[in-house]
């Protein structure tokens, strides 16, 4: 199990360029809420990360 | 001692007696509770002999005592010696397979299991060295040695039972009622087990397959103490443990703390779904030694 006090966001998803303001992470902007699923699904399995959804629709990877 | 004394066969025999009711007692004690390692041959065996080699040293112990031997004390230092290097041992081993299983059993679990074994050492080594004493003792008084041998082996069993029972630590059933959950998704993403909020999942799939698979109890604890000992992590990891350990993780599991009232909520995805073995792992796991405290 990794152990670490902060988890850093690896990746993020969204549906919509305008919620993202400024991000030091890669930003990945999906046509719609299946293809931003299945791409944070396929982040999640390639960074080993875990899959957060925020209230906004925005999808997060996180360091697990 | 004298020659002629190391010769005489009922000394021996005394001895033996001693030996056999620690190496019983050991025994007794592998068999007591196998939910906890080790429950494997190779653990077994090596279990059976550190006892047997306790066992004997206790009982060799007083007769040396008797014939002026006095190194028999530096032996029972060196015996403690030897059992605090099998505490150290247990647990350098018990630490190095903690990445390999499905979650780790956490520090605090770990010393208290390597302490029980070396307490069991201990346990067989002061009940062999009573039983030889009370050997000696009621030879002064019953001639016939079988009888000596037969009442002295009761007081060493004895003296095990009391031991164990002394050392025997409560387990969850005695500080919480635990009750199944329901689990959904609140707010299409938040997953809550009863009320508590567990953690947030992202994906649909993923989520389809909590809600199908995944199980949630609620761990109440019955007072104040008992809710400082549930809340402590060590505590939570040997629980999440034990129930990996048994049922599987096929992939989440997680445990939450209700702030309001000391509840603690468990999110477990197995491999094994069975609601009611899930209920009684937990309600067996032992509480861990450090957060033991007297009642006011």
């Amino acid at each position: 199990m990794k152990e670490s006090s902060t988890r850093s966001i690896l990746a993020i998803v969204t549906v919509d360029e305008k919620l993202i303001i400024d991000a030091g992470v890669p930003t990945i902007l999906a046509k719609n809420k299946e293809e931003q699923e299945e791409i944070a699904s396929q982040l999640g399995r390639t960074l080993a990360g875990n899959v957060y959804g925020l209230t906004n629709g925005i999808i997060i990877i996180t360091q697990e | 001692m004298q020659e002629k004394g190391l010769l005489d066969l009922t000394i021996v025999l005394y001895i033996l007696s001693g030996t056999t009711v620690g190496f019983v007692g050991r025994w007794l004690m592998l068999k007591s509770d196998i939910r906890q390692y080790p429950t494997y041959p190779n653990g077994y065996l090596i279990h059976l002999t550190t006892g047997f080699i306790a066992s004997a040293i206790g009982a060799v112990a007083y007769p040396a005592l008797l014939s002026k031997n006095y190194v028999a004390v530096t032996f029972l230092a060196i015996a403690i010696q030897q059992f605090r290097d099998i505490r150290k041992m247990e647990k350098e081993s018990l630490t190095s397979m903690e990445k390999e299983n499905y979650f780790p059993r956490g520090e605090s679990y770990i010393d208290g299991i390597a302490k029980t074994f070396e307490a069991r050492n201990y346990i067989v080594m002061i009940s062999s060295l009573i039983t030889t004493i009370s050997i000696f003792l009621l030879r002064e008084y019953i001639k016939n040695k079988f009888i000596i041998i037969g009442v002295s082996s009761v007081i060493g069993l004895t003296i095990i039972k009391l031991l164990r029972d002394y050392t025997k630590g409560h387990t969850i059933r005695d500080i919480a009622d635990i009750e199944e959950a329901t689990i959904e998704f609140r707010d299409k993403d938040n997953l809550y087990v009863g009320d508590i909020y567990v953690m947030n999942i992202g994906l649909s799939e993923t989520r389809e397959r909590i809600i199908e698979n995944g199980i949630g109890i609620i761990l109440k604890p019955k007072g104040e103490n008992e809710k400082v000992i549930l809340n402590h992590r060590g505590q939570r990891t040997a629980i999440i443990h034990e129930c990996t350990r048994i049922l599987g993780l096929e992939r989440y599991v997680s445990t939450r703390k209700n702030f309001d009232n000391g509840e603690v909520a468990l999110l477990i995805v197995p491999i094994i779904k069975d609601i009611e073995l899930l209920k009684e792992i937990v309600r067996n796991v032992p509480i861990l030694e450090t957060l033991k405290k007297k009642e006011n």
